[in-house]
């Protein structure tokens, strides 16, 4: 059975808390103001930012079909595995914007990124203020590519990748799985 | 001599294009069916223009040329393969042939309207519908297949679409008789002899009775499609087949059975020809001539695409 359903009170406390300690502020709930936060079962339970707009017509839709035939409705905020929220590399369309706590980094340090490695980072002096807490990432255009960790080893900053967009290829057939 | 070159499973057909198209074409076809076909990208508008593209990717090395129909840039030179590259990761650009950017930009979209994508994966046009749409609007992205799922979904993901309702539903058994939508866009299951031959990836040859099969599908989901379209909406459809019966004399069919309900709109792509100049064993509906039977050429499988917009009551 995986019907969309609301979040319960529990498990959007679970999400605003991850996401506000990765935006260091409260400005998801904005974000809240204009779509709903829906879960959809697959083989991990998938939340959704489901603009409002969509609401009357996926009630609509609901009607006509089994529960295991609505996939994706929006866009994807990220996944719980055993009661446990983690961001989805989808989210960070959303979120970026809303946050100044983001490393912008070269071209050369994007590639490294999307590759997987660990690298010290050029702008060590901006770096330094986001140690030891997940952060967005973003490359030479501005564009978010992932999450990583900043991390101090002998007084210079290295960039630890977390998750990164490289997911839409190494994992397709088993991150966008559906079913069991 | 020529046709040891191509894949048996076409061998059937050539006789059927030459009375179709002529000898001349059907030469020309066959020559095209078996070239390599060429890597074409084009930017995902939601992210990117085309000229800022184009600067990006060919700082990395590629050298790309901007083709003349669409906005889209031919590879001819990667240094290595272009899936690779963060561009692409970030989804600054998707991958395909040129014929697939015909179905959804021939649609004339509002922001807010609703759109039913009936055979959406792997998703590039459902991507194309979304960049129109500007993400505004809603797209409903049917696809029967389960394993075909996995990559309709990490395209969108990653082209950054989020304005799509993904449902794994089969579009023949759709019977949602209280949503109408402004737009649909067939881009029907089909016998694919229009597909150049190295993406020939049939576990079995094509069959002549795969023709009749395919019709009938075909024509069950043109009316479904049908009966879930606003009045004055449009649905765009298409194959890539270069068999009549699966393009023109199809739409001619629909059409004799929507009498005075359809008028079909012209493709605005200048390319290929009028889908009326096919021969056929009478003489076809004089609105085929608005739709457009496309051969293959470098980058471009054979196609055949008609817009319909539902007119009267």
């Amino acid at each position: 059975m995986n019907s969309f359903k609301i979040l319960s009170d529990d498990e959007k406390n679970l999400v605003k808390e991850l996401i506000n300690s990765l935006l260091q502020n409260n400005e998801f709930e904005s974000l809240l103001e204009q779509f709903q936060l829906l879960k959809i079962e697959h083989h991990r339970i998938e939340v959704y930012l489901v603009p409002l707009e969509f609401i009357p017509l996926i009630n609509l839709i609901k009607i006509h079909l089994k529960d295991n035939q609505i996939i994706q409705i929006g866009g994807k905020l990220g996944f719980f595995i055993n009661e446990r929220f983690f961001i989805g590399i989808e989210s960070l369309s959303y979120l970026t914007p809303l946050t100044d706590r983001k490393l912008i980094l070269n071209s050369q340090e994007t590639t490294k990124f999307l590759y997987g490695e660990s690298f010290a980072v050029a702008d060590q002096d901006k770096s330094i203020s986001y140690l030891n807490s997940p952060i967005i990432i973003c490359s030479d255009q501005h564009i978010p590519i992932g999450i990583g960790i900043l991390k101090l080893k002998e007084k210079i900053c290295f960039l630890k990748n977390l998750v990164d967009v490289g997911i839409y290829l190494r994992s397709e057939k088993s991150a966008f799985r559906i079913g069991k | 001599m020529i046709y040891i070159l191509l894949s048996d499973s076409f061998l059937p057909y050539i006789p059927r294009w030459r009375e179709f198209y002529g000898f001349k074409r059907t030469e020309s076809i066959i020559q095209n069916l078996k070239t390599k076909d060429k890597r074409y990208i084009t930017p995902n508008t939601l992210k990117i223009s085309s000229n800022q593209l184009f600067s990006l990717i060919e700082k990395r090395g590629f050298i790309l040329q901007h083709t003349k129909v669409f906005d889209a840039f031919l590879i001819k030179k990667a240094p290595y393969n272009i899936v690779s590259t963060p561009e692409y990761l970030t989804g600054l650009f998707s991958i395909h042939v040129l014929t697939s950017i015909i179905p959804p930009f021939s649609l004339e979209l509002q922001k807010n309207d609703l759109v039913i994508d009936m055979a959406a994966a792997p998703g590039i046009k459902t991507s194309l519908l979304a960049q129109k749409l500007r993400n505004r609007g809603i797209i409903i992205a049917i696809e029967k297949s389960k394993a075909r799922i996995p990559a309709l979904r990490a395209n969108i993901s990653r082209l950054g679409v989020k304005n799509t309702i993904i449902l794994f539903l089969d579009s023949m058994k759709l019977s949602f008789n209280d949503i109408m939508a402004d737009h649909i866009l067939l881009d029907a299951p089909c016998s694919g002899t229009g597909l150049k031959v190295e993406k020939n990836k049939r576990s079995s040859p094509r069959k002549m009775r795969d023709i009749l099969r395919n019709t009938i599908i075909q024509k069950r989901l043109l009316e479904v499609g049908w009966n879930h379209l606003k009045p004055r909406g449009t649905l765009v459809y298409s194959t890539c087949s270069l068999e009549p019966e699966e393009g023109e004399i199809q739409i001619h069919n629909f059409l004799n059975r929507h009498t005075d309900e359809v008028e079909v709109l012209p493709i605005s792509f200048d390319i290929g020809i009028a889908g009326n100049q096919t021969n056929w064993k009478f003489p076809l509906n004089s609105q085929l001539s608005k739709t457009k039977r496309i051969f293959p050429d470098s980058g471009i499988d054979g196609f055949f695409v008609a817009l319909l917009r539902k007119v009267g009551q």
